[in-house]
């Protein structure tokens, strides 16, 4: 009967949300993007169908291996963060910043490697008007760069206003942004 | 305070973390082989299924160890998994009709 009462008192209005591990808001947020990233997938798989020459074509100048290093580099990242978590939960401070500190400079890494292919392609004048495809590859990996900047800065908030709760949700954000890239980098990049 | 979930946390050991990201990696490495990312030639629909099972099985790697979503009820694990699942497959399908000939541009 105690654990009846605890769930209705513990269930802060969340809901079935609240059942999730670290801040529901952040399950909200990983949710919509699934839904707004998949959305987009399909619609750049459509589009692939339509004009299968142009895609294959386009996509063959495109640094496929550096986008499988991205995908080692932000894995990377997501163990640091995953690490620091676990720190923080054991009271290491210092520690969990240290894990932090690794997984914003591997997110640097990745949009370094990101400006060098867009600087490659930009070079080979390859812009977000050539056709479809650069269209739907600017946007895609574009949306995605920014959401790797934004975790970078909410790595920092969380690292200098410290909890395991503020920990927990910021990290999830970032594997958030790291489960959107295995996805994205084999449609985008690979099928063919 | 939250649920049982909030107040302990219930987050994988460090071995548990090091062992999802040496599977992430071997993953990738998977990804690279069936996306042949260093030749320009075509997948196939069968290099494609692998390659989206991979995907799969990282995105999936991801939420239970990363997100730390074993820790939730099945339900939520289950849904999780199965919009994973419903997505790659919209993906495969919608490749393989252009690669069957079903769709011609």
């Amino acid at each position: 009967m105690s654990d009846g009462k605890q769930e209705a008192t513990l269930d802060d209005g969340w809901g079935p949300l609240s059942q999730l591990p670290g801040n529901p808001m952040i399950w909200l947020l990983i949710i919509s993007e699934i839904a707004v990233f998949g959305a987009g997938f399909a619609g750049f798989v459509i589009a692939f169908l339509l004009d299968p020459e142009t895609f294959i074509r386009s996509q063959d100048t495109l640094n496929r291996l550096a986008g499988a290093i991205n995908t080692m580099v932000l894995v990377t990242s997501g163990l640091f963060a995953a690490l620091a978590v676990k720190d923080e939960s054991e009271g290491r401070t210092g520690r969990m910043r240290m894990w932090i500190l690794l997984a914003i400079l591997t997110g640097l890494v990745f949009l370094g490697v990101k400006y060098v292919e867009y600087a490659g392609e930009s070079a080979a004048g390859h812009t977000i008007d050539t056709n479809t495809f650069f269209t739907l590859y600017y946007l895609l990996t574009g949306f995605h760069a920014l959401h790797v900047i934004l975790g970078i800065v909410i790595l920092a908030i969380v690292a200098w206003k410290h909890s395991l709760d503020n920990l927990e949700t910021g990290a999830a954000f970032w594997h958030m942004v790291d489960l959107i890239w295995v996805i994205l980098f084999p449609v985008v990049y690979l099928l063919r | 305070m939250k649920d049982s979930i909030h107040s302990s946390h219930n987050l994988p050991s460090r071995r548990t973390l090091v062992m999802a990201w040496a599977l992430l990696m071997v993953l990738t490495i998977g990804t690279m082989i069936a996306g042949k990312v260093t030749s320009a030639a075509s997948l196939g629909l069968i290099w494609t299924a692998i390659l989206l099972a991979i995907s799969w099985a990282k995105a999936r790697t991801i939420l239970q160890v990363y997100l730390n979503l074993r820790a939730a009820p099945r339900h939520w694990r289950s849904g999780f998994n199965g919009v994973l699942v419903f997505l790659l497959l919209v993906i495969f399908g919608l490749y393989a009709l252009g690669a069957t000939g079903i769709v011609h541009h």
